[in-house]
């Protein structure tokens, strides 16, 4: 069954057929969750909900893109998270690592073949990306992390965010400034390759 | 790091950086580049930033997020339940309301509405009815004879006396239930609108 065939039988409510929506989604849907709130649990829970919220709710998905459709449940719910903690402040019960990364064990991110040295090189180059990302308000980070970390189109970005191309172009360009600006003060954290520096 | 760039210059050189431009504004651009070494140099930071972003790993899934029958079902049925909320519940008592007095009055639901002025009718009737059984009637069984011939009456009169009597001992009091029982048909009519506008703010509620 092609993508289609699979949404028609999920919305007359075959359970198998949406999840095999949510195997082909789930990892990207995860990782917009993770990045737009820098937490793993968080970003567990709300891809949970977000998918949850999109079998109920499947019925109102009328045509288009179903990835933009799902990303755009997946982002709301992520704010909706993010305000949630906001609201309800949790103390960790270890002291934050001062690299920002909420799991100290790295090897999520180890590739094979990867020398120690490269992988801390990652884990500091990611938790700097992070910081700097939840430094941004919500509709620039929301921007910045689909096109620039997820390497989507425009197109599909301004179906998930409901607003104009104009508008995304607009707010990508003021992310990728600020995402510069806050990069560079972690310019002596990062390796020189990562360095963010112009050659006149 | 972008004081020199101007922010409209810097938005073109991000929509450029990934073929967003108008072919128009491109070859401006492109002249543009040629002639102002900082743009250049904007542009470079640009592609790094870029290409730093995409470098940003992805992580491994903690678990597999696929919706158990238990996880789908429950959640219908807790969403089924906070759906009720205070608007649904108002129309679910309304109905019942409407329900209870209606039976309590007529005594079945199925009743005509006409019948339940009836009582009304027979209240209005009784206090004429009862003054003329308490005038007419002779104290206990001591009648004077002489009087008894003004009760000799015919069978037909003492079948339709004996229809009345019942009716006249127990009139109705002019009670609330009374009042509710004459208005039935307005009160049903404004609850039932109380209880269909109540259920229409829950399904809009729903929806939302």
């Amino acid at each position: 069954m092609n993508e289609e065939q699979l949404i028609q039988a999920a919305q007359s409510g075959d359970l198998d057929a949406f999840n095999r929506l949510v195997i082909t989604y789930q990892g990207l849907a995860y990782n917009v969750a993770y990045r737009l709130l820098g937490d793993d649990a968080g970003a567990q829970d709300a891809t949970q909900e977000a998918f949850i919220s999109a079998y109920r709710n499947l019925r109102s998905y009328k045509g288009g893109s179903f990835k933009a459709w799902l990303l755009r449940i997946v982002t709301n719910g992520s704010y909706d998270e993010l305000r949630r903690q906001k609201r309800r402040p949790q103390t960790p019960l270890e002291p934050e690592p001062l690299d920002g990364e909420d799991a100290p064990d790295p090897s999520w991110m180890a590739d094979p073949g990867e020398s120690p040295e490269e992988l801390a090189e990652r884990v500091e180059l990611n938790a700097a990306i992070q910081r700097c990302l939840n430094q941004l308000e919500e509709e620039f980070r929301t921007a910045v992390v689909l096109i620039d970390v997820q390497g989507m189109e425009y197109g599909e970005v301004a179906e998930i965010v409901k607003r104009p191309l104009g508008t995304v172009k607009s707010r990508l360009a003021r992310a990728r400034s600020r995402m510069q600006e806050c990069l560079q003060g972690f310019a002596e954290l990062l390796p020189d390759k990562f360095r963010l520096t112009g050659n006149p | 790091m972008n004081a020199s760039i101007a922010p409209r210059d810097f938005e073109l050189l991000s929509a450029h950086l990934d073929g967003q431009l108008a072919p128009a504004d491109t070859q401006a651009l492109l002249a543009r580049l040629g002639a102002e070494p900082h743009l250049r140099e904007a542009l470079q930071r640009l592609t790094q930033l870029r290409s730093l972003l995409r470098r940003a790993p992805q992580r491994r899934l903690p678990r597999s997020f696929m919706l158990t029958p238990q996880q789908a079902g429950q959640r219908s049925g807790v969403a089924a339940w906070s759906g009720f909320n205070f608007a649904s519940a108002i129309a679910a008592l309304t109905l019942i309301f409407v329900l209870a007095t209606d039976f309590t009055v007529n005594g079945l639901p199925a009743i005509p509405t006409a019948r339940s002025a009836e009582p009304l009718l027979m209240m209005a009737e009784a206090p004429q009815a009862e003054s003329y059984a308490t005038d007419s009637a002779p104290s206990g069984g001591a009648a004077n004879p002489a009087d008894s011939t003004l009760f000799e009456s015919t069978p037909a009169d003492e079948t339709s006396l004996a229809d009345e009597i019942p009716t006249l001992k127990e009139p109705p009091a002019p009670t609330l239930t009374a009042w509710v029982a004459y208005n039935a048909p307005v009160l049903e009519a404004l609850l039932a609108s109380l209880a269909v506008i109540a259920g229409l703010l829950a399904w809009h509620h729903r929806r939302r």
